[in-house]
């Protein structure tokens, strides 16, 4: 039973940390399509105004970042990229993005001789042909926006998403901030795609521990890693057909929206002072 | 065709050519509000906002506070209506930046309003007059500034003449709860909650029953006025179909405090939670529309559908003390949330820096400024309401965050619950 994958050409990096998740999980990926981005054309009355907040978002220029010799790409033992800063006479590290993450996803494809299709955009009929021509039996999203009809009937077991939050709770956006801020354990969930925005028929859920963690994008970084191996994981049940959907009701739960930066604050001080330890 | 011409007419009377008017324009037109640069801590803006509204205040020789700057006109002439609920905006400031100069305004501005009482205990409506016409919905906002004085000051006067605005109000009032007389343009409205509000303050004061019957009987009315998914019949000024969100929040705004009075001080939960329960309706649907299309829009049709492209910035701000009101008796911190992001997109819209005394610090009528609620001007209201939702905001932003820095550094206390969480539980609800 073919599985695809189906993300955005931008967001190779997370195309490529699924498709790894998905090799870790021993899960054959069939094909993949990816949707280019869009070209819009911007109006000169759109274009000033995002000059004029980059303008305005230029911080004060403080002392130039100095290169040193010592500031060429380096590589570590784990075969990722670091590089040294001087900042104002500081040296600090910064961890480039790992080996496999810097290639396009077109190239991992072909080092991996995964068949790659590209499409124009989310559910347009470019992209509903090239899904077809794969015949699939499930499709992985790989973080792409609300997916129509006609591209959730081409399956035919279904669409799988996985969230960040634990459903039916905590629906829609920042769903892990939002189960700090509410006290609930953070977890992810995957689940069959339907008109709705995370309404779908539960699949598989698991927590996350969020202990050793004491700032929130780290926490989110290790999060997006852990919900591509759920992810990867839940398909390879579902066609071993050792998983059964449990389907959701709309009134129980919330659907939330991003979240104001004074609240993230609140959720970062929260996972500071050791918010696990109030689930446990 | 016409309407065009009446457009280019009204933009050259707003004087655009003036340079301060100019300014004004251009950033509307390119939407130039600068997140970077305009969000400044909420102490400023609320500084800048009540400092707009003391020069609104001296800007008329009576003590009432002018009901706008206009582009085309300058300063208006004081306005009973809107000056009636800004006294208690003014204490409130008086508290929060400890500074007795605003309670004094206030007191001039309660003293204004009393000498404008008619024989029968009602209030004018609209600019004062020569002949001036009792309306029931400015008696009603009235009302409350007055009781904000007599909380204030304890002085009888005050008491007194609400009193008789209340005895006027409910005289008046029509057997089915409306008010369909002594009106813009004599029909009654859904957001006569806001008069139903007042009256059921009037009875705390004075526990006299027919002030809570009247509110009662309003509110009631108003609630067969709602449909299903919350939208508001009979509740715009003119067009009841596309009201502005001004006068959705005004009738929300009713419902919530009235449900939270009555949940306080009333033995009948039973009323407390319908009125909450319709605000709630409306207040989601609200949120989710504008979390869907991160635009707060102007006018909302039955579907919550809106057609306009521009803002009624004192909807905004009356719709963010809706959220953060909801958002204390339910503690549903998605209201919160959008409450935060509202008042940011306000204060994007205040100038801080323009030189001239009318725009700076003020909150237009509409963004852009040639919106169709109040074009080519500053309202004082938007600037009472916008004051209004950043201390409240700031209010609850500070309990939060006291209790996260206390639990910081007192890791054996347990988090402290969303503030609403007791209330929520009183109301009924589930989370």
């Amino acid at each position: 039973m073919n599985v695809v994958l189906l993300c955005k050409s931008r967001n190779h990096a997370k195309a490529v940390d699924l498709l790894n998740a998905c090799v870790e999980e021993d899960l054959h990926v069939n094909g993949i399509v990816a949707l280019a981005t869009p070209e819009t054309s911007v109006s000169i009355k759109e274009a000033i105004r995002k000059l004029h907040e980059r303008l305005a978002r230029r911080k004060p220029t403080a002392a130039p970042v100095r290169l040193s010799s010592s500031n060429a790409p380096s590589s570590l033992p784990n075969g990722n990229f670091f590089s040294v800063e001087e900042r104002n006479g500081q040296t600090a590290f910064s961890q480039a993005k790992p080996v496999s993450q810097s290639f396009t996803l077109a190239a991992y494809a072909r080092q991996n001789k995964i068949p790659i299709k590209m499409a124009g955009a989310l559910n347009d009929q470019e992209c509903e042909h090239a899904l077809r021509s794969f015949a699939p039996a499930v499709v992985l999203l790989g973080g792409v926006p609300l997916v129509r009809e006609n591209i959730l009937a081409i399956p035919k077991i279904g669409v799988l998403n996985v969230h960040m939050g634990w459903l039916p709770g905590v629906r829609g956006m920042n769903a892990a901030e939002w189960s700090i801020f509410n006290d609930r354990p953070v977890a992810v969930s995957v689940h069959f795609v339907d008109a709705g925005v995370d309404t779908g028929a539960i699949l598989y859920r698991e927590k996350f521990d969020v202990s050793h963690y004491d700032q929130l994008a780290e926490m989110r970084r290790q999060l997006s890693a852990f919900q591509h191996r759920v992810l990867a994981r839940a398909a390879r049940l579902l066609l071993e057909q050792r998983l059964q959907p449990i389907p959701q009701k709309p009134e129980e739960g919330k659907q939330y929206y991003v979240m104001h930066p004074r609240l993230r604050t609140l959720v970062e001080m929260k996972l500071r002072a050791g918010f696990h330890a109030i689930l446990e | 065709m016409r309407t065009f011409f009446h457009r280019l007419q009204e933009f050259f009377s707003a004087r655009p050519y003036r340079l301060a008017h100019f300014r004004i324009c251009l950033r509307d037109y390119f939407d130039l509000r600068l997140p970077a640069l305009s969000l400044q801590p909420n102490a400023d803006h609320l500084q800048a906002a009540m400092s707009w509204l003391c020069r609104a205040q001296d800007a008329t020789p009576d003590g009432g506070v002018s009901a706008r700057y206009r582009f085309d006109r300058g300063w208006a002439p004081s306005y009973p209506e809107t000056t009636g609920y800004i006294i208690p905006t003014f204490f409130r400031y008086a508290r929060y930046a400890q500074k007795e100069e605003y309670r004094a305004r206030a007191l001039r501005m309660a003293d204004w309003l009393l000498s404008l009482q008619l024989h029968d205990g009602a209030f004018p409506g609209h600019d004062v007059s020569a002949q001036p016409r009792p309306v029931v919905f400015n008696t009603g906002q009235i009302l409350k500034g007055l009781l904000s004085a007599s909380d204030e000051t304890h002085e009888e006067k005050y008491l007194q003449a609400g009193m008789r605005a209340g005895d006027w109000l409910a005289s008046v009032q029509a057997a089915d709860g409306s008010w369909p007389q002594f009106e813009y343009l004599n029909r009654p409205h859904a957001y006569h909650t806001r008069v139903a509000w007042a009256l059921l303050e009037l009875w705390l004061a004075t526990r006299r029953e027919k002030y809570r019957a009247a509110a009662l009987k309003n509110l009631d009315w108003a609630l067969e006025r709602q449909l299903p998914n919350g939208w508001l019949r009979e509740n715009g000024f003119r067009d009841d179909d596309h009201p502005y969100l001004h006068t959705i929040a005004y009738a929300l705004r009713g419902f919530v405090a009235a449900a939270e009075i009555l949940r306080q001080h009333d033995h009948a939960p039973a009323h407390s939670r319908k009125y909450f329960a319709a605000a709630e309706r409306a207040g989601a649907a609200l949120m989710r529309r504008f979390e869907i299309r991160r635009y707060p829009f102007a006018q909302y049709d039955c579907n919550w559908k809106s057609e306009e492209r521009f803002s009624c910035l004192t909807g905004n701000a009356q719709i963010a003390v809706i959220w953060l009101g909801l958002y204390r008796s339910n503690g549903d911190a998605r209201y919160l949330n959008a409450a935060l992001k509202i008042n940011d997109f306000l204060k994007s819209t205040q100038d801080l820096a323009a030189r001239h005394s009318g725009i700076r610090g003020g909150i237009k009528g509409s963004h852009p400024i040639w919106g169709k609620y109040m074009r080519y001007s500053y309202p004082n209201w938007a600037a009472k309401f916008f004051v209004d939702a950043l201390m409240l905001e700031d209010e609850i932003m500070s309990q939060l965050e006291t209790g996260m820095a206390a639990h910081n550094t007192d890791s054996d206390r347990p988090f402290s619950q969303p503030s609403g969480t007791q209330r929520m539980k009183d109301f009924g609800i589930k989370r």
